[in-house]
């Protein structure tokens, strides 16, 4: 049977200040999710509530085991190797670890690497709990487009859901499903492309538009395309190529 | 190489400095200088007995002032410091930054987790802050964060640093992300579409429009 994550009427409050509220939906495995949301809504909050590290109202089911990212920052002085206590991995494990790393010496510093190989680093460690759900903060940013991809398709080759909080609309073009969140609940949520045409409400909220989406709306508006396109080659191959 | 984060302040002026080592930044021993971090508070106190303890005398009217210049509600004095989101907590470094009257204001990757609306607040707040005298260094790895705000920027690579005067200068993307917007124009210049160095979108729909409308081709 599918697996699923579901949050009912789910809140966080601290020190009787309600943080968030009424915060429903529902994780389906195979399916990730985007989460963005008004700043300082509880979005990290959110994460935690789910993988079980702050108190909560509602209710959250876990079909299946959760880990996650939250932060790049821990102070670990010693190696990678020890870190991911490599000498009491299976060997199926050692070797996720090589494939996923890509580095041929696992004794460098873990507070020495930079922020992608940290990140990685990060994962991994999670990843050998072999998680079904895989939760990361907003903890990307510093890293190119290559660097997401290669995270996101190590995890999805480990048949992991993703959940990712961002602040960055890029992002979300990796997502096929996003959730957006507000104090009082969850304010739009759906196919990433369906909710990024709600144009007027994501702009009155403050986010911009991912750059393509917007380009396409606009030239959708002067009548230059059918449709929103989501990349930079079917873009100029609709608009050029057609003439 | 030793350099002194002094020889970057430029006196009532945005100065944008990208790539740069933390270590480079993190020259603290300065009064006049405020610096305003990622660094999460470590204290469990509520807001207001932090404010007391460093501003004497602690104004609350001041301090809701500054809030409400920085988009933080006054109402977060009664919150504990350390259940502070990342944004709140970065808002309130900037809160005291303004209360301890400082001359310069260091911003390190200050744009991280703000969303468009809020970021193009912040680089209207920068310049307003020179225009009342003081001096801003922002320090990013987001080359977009500067769009609008700096024509000119220092760029570290490896162990010196270059001025740099075009977004499009491909040195840039050897350390930092490149933006999509970027990546577009280059591409459609690169199959010979007239294009130049656009870096807002309206500025590529027009470019866009009028090459479509005189038939250009691929």
């Amino acid at each position: 049977m599918e697996k699923r994550i579901n949050l009912q009427n789910v809140g966080v409050s601290l020190r009787s200040n309600n943080i968030f509220q009424n915060i429903t939906f529902s994780v389906l495995e195979g399916q990730d999710v985007c989460l963005i949301g008004l700043e300082g809504v509880g979005k990290s909050l959110l994460l935690k509530a789910i993988l079980g590290n702050v108190t909560f109202s509602g209710e959250i089911v876990r079909d299946a085991p959760c880990r996650g990212v939250l932060s790049l920052h821990k102070r670990f002085s010693s190696t990678i190797m020890d870190f991911l206590d490599y000498f009491t991995l299976n060997e199926k494990d050692k070797l996720l670890v090589h494939q996923f790393l890509k580095l041929k010496n696992l004794q460098y510093s873990f507070q020495k690497l930079n922020s992608f190989f940290r990140l990685k680093v990060l994962i991994l460690k999670e990843i050998l709990y072999h998680p079904k759900f895989f939760f990361l903060d907003d903890i990307m940013y510093s890293l190119n487009l290559e660097q997401k991809k290669e995270i996101f398709d190590f995890l999805h080759k480990q048949n992991i859901t993703i959940f990712f909080v961002t602040s960055n609309m890029e992002d979300l073009m990796f997502f096929p499903y996003c959730v957006v969140m507000g104090r009082e609940g969850i304010l739009i949520e759906g196919k990433t492309l369906l909710v990024l045409q709600e144009e007027k409400l994501l702009r009155r909220l403050g986010f911009s538009l991912p750059f393509y989406i917007d380009l396409s709306l606009q030239l959708k508006s002067y009548g230059l395309l059918e449709s929103v396109i989501t990349n930079g080659r079917e873009l100029t191959n609709r608009l050029w190529k057609s003439n | 190489m030793e350099i002194q984060l002094k020889s970057f302040i430029k006196e009532h002026s945005i100065v944008s400095c990208v790539n740069f080592p933390v270590s480079f930044q993190k020259h603290k021993n300065n009064s006049k200088i405020s610096y305003i971090t990622n660094e999460p508070y470590l204290q469990n106190i509520r807001v207001q007995k932090y404010f007391e303890k460093h501003f004497h005398p602690f104004s609350v009217s001041k301090f809701s002032d500054a809030c409400r210049m920085v988009l933080l509600s006054p109402k977060i004095l009664e919150n504990n410091i350390s259940q502070l989101s990342y944004t709140e907590m970065k808002k309130l470094r900037f809160v005291e930054a303004l209360l301890s009257r400082c001359e310069v204001f260091v911003f390190v990757d200050f744009e991280q987790g703000f969303y468009a609306k809020s970021r193009s607040y912040y680089q209207k707040l920068f310049l307003k802050l020179t225009k009342y005298g003081k001096s801003v260094l922002v320090f990013t790895k987001d080359i977009s964060f500067l769009f609008g705000m700096s024509s000119e920027f220092y760029l570290w690579m490896k162990n010196k640093y270059e001025v740099i005067s075009s977004f499009y200068d491909s040195r840039i993307y050897q350390y930092v992300s490149k933006p999509i917007i970027i990546s577009y124009v280059e591409s459609l210049k690169n199959k010979g579409i007239h294009m130049e160095d656009y870096i807002e979108t309206k500025e590529v729909l027009k470019a866009i429009y009028r090459s479509v409308s005189n038939g250009e081709r691929l």
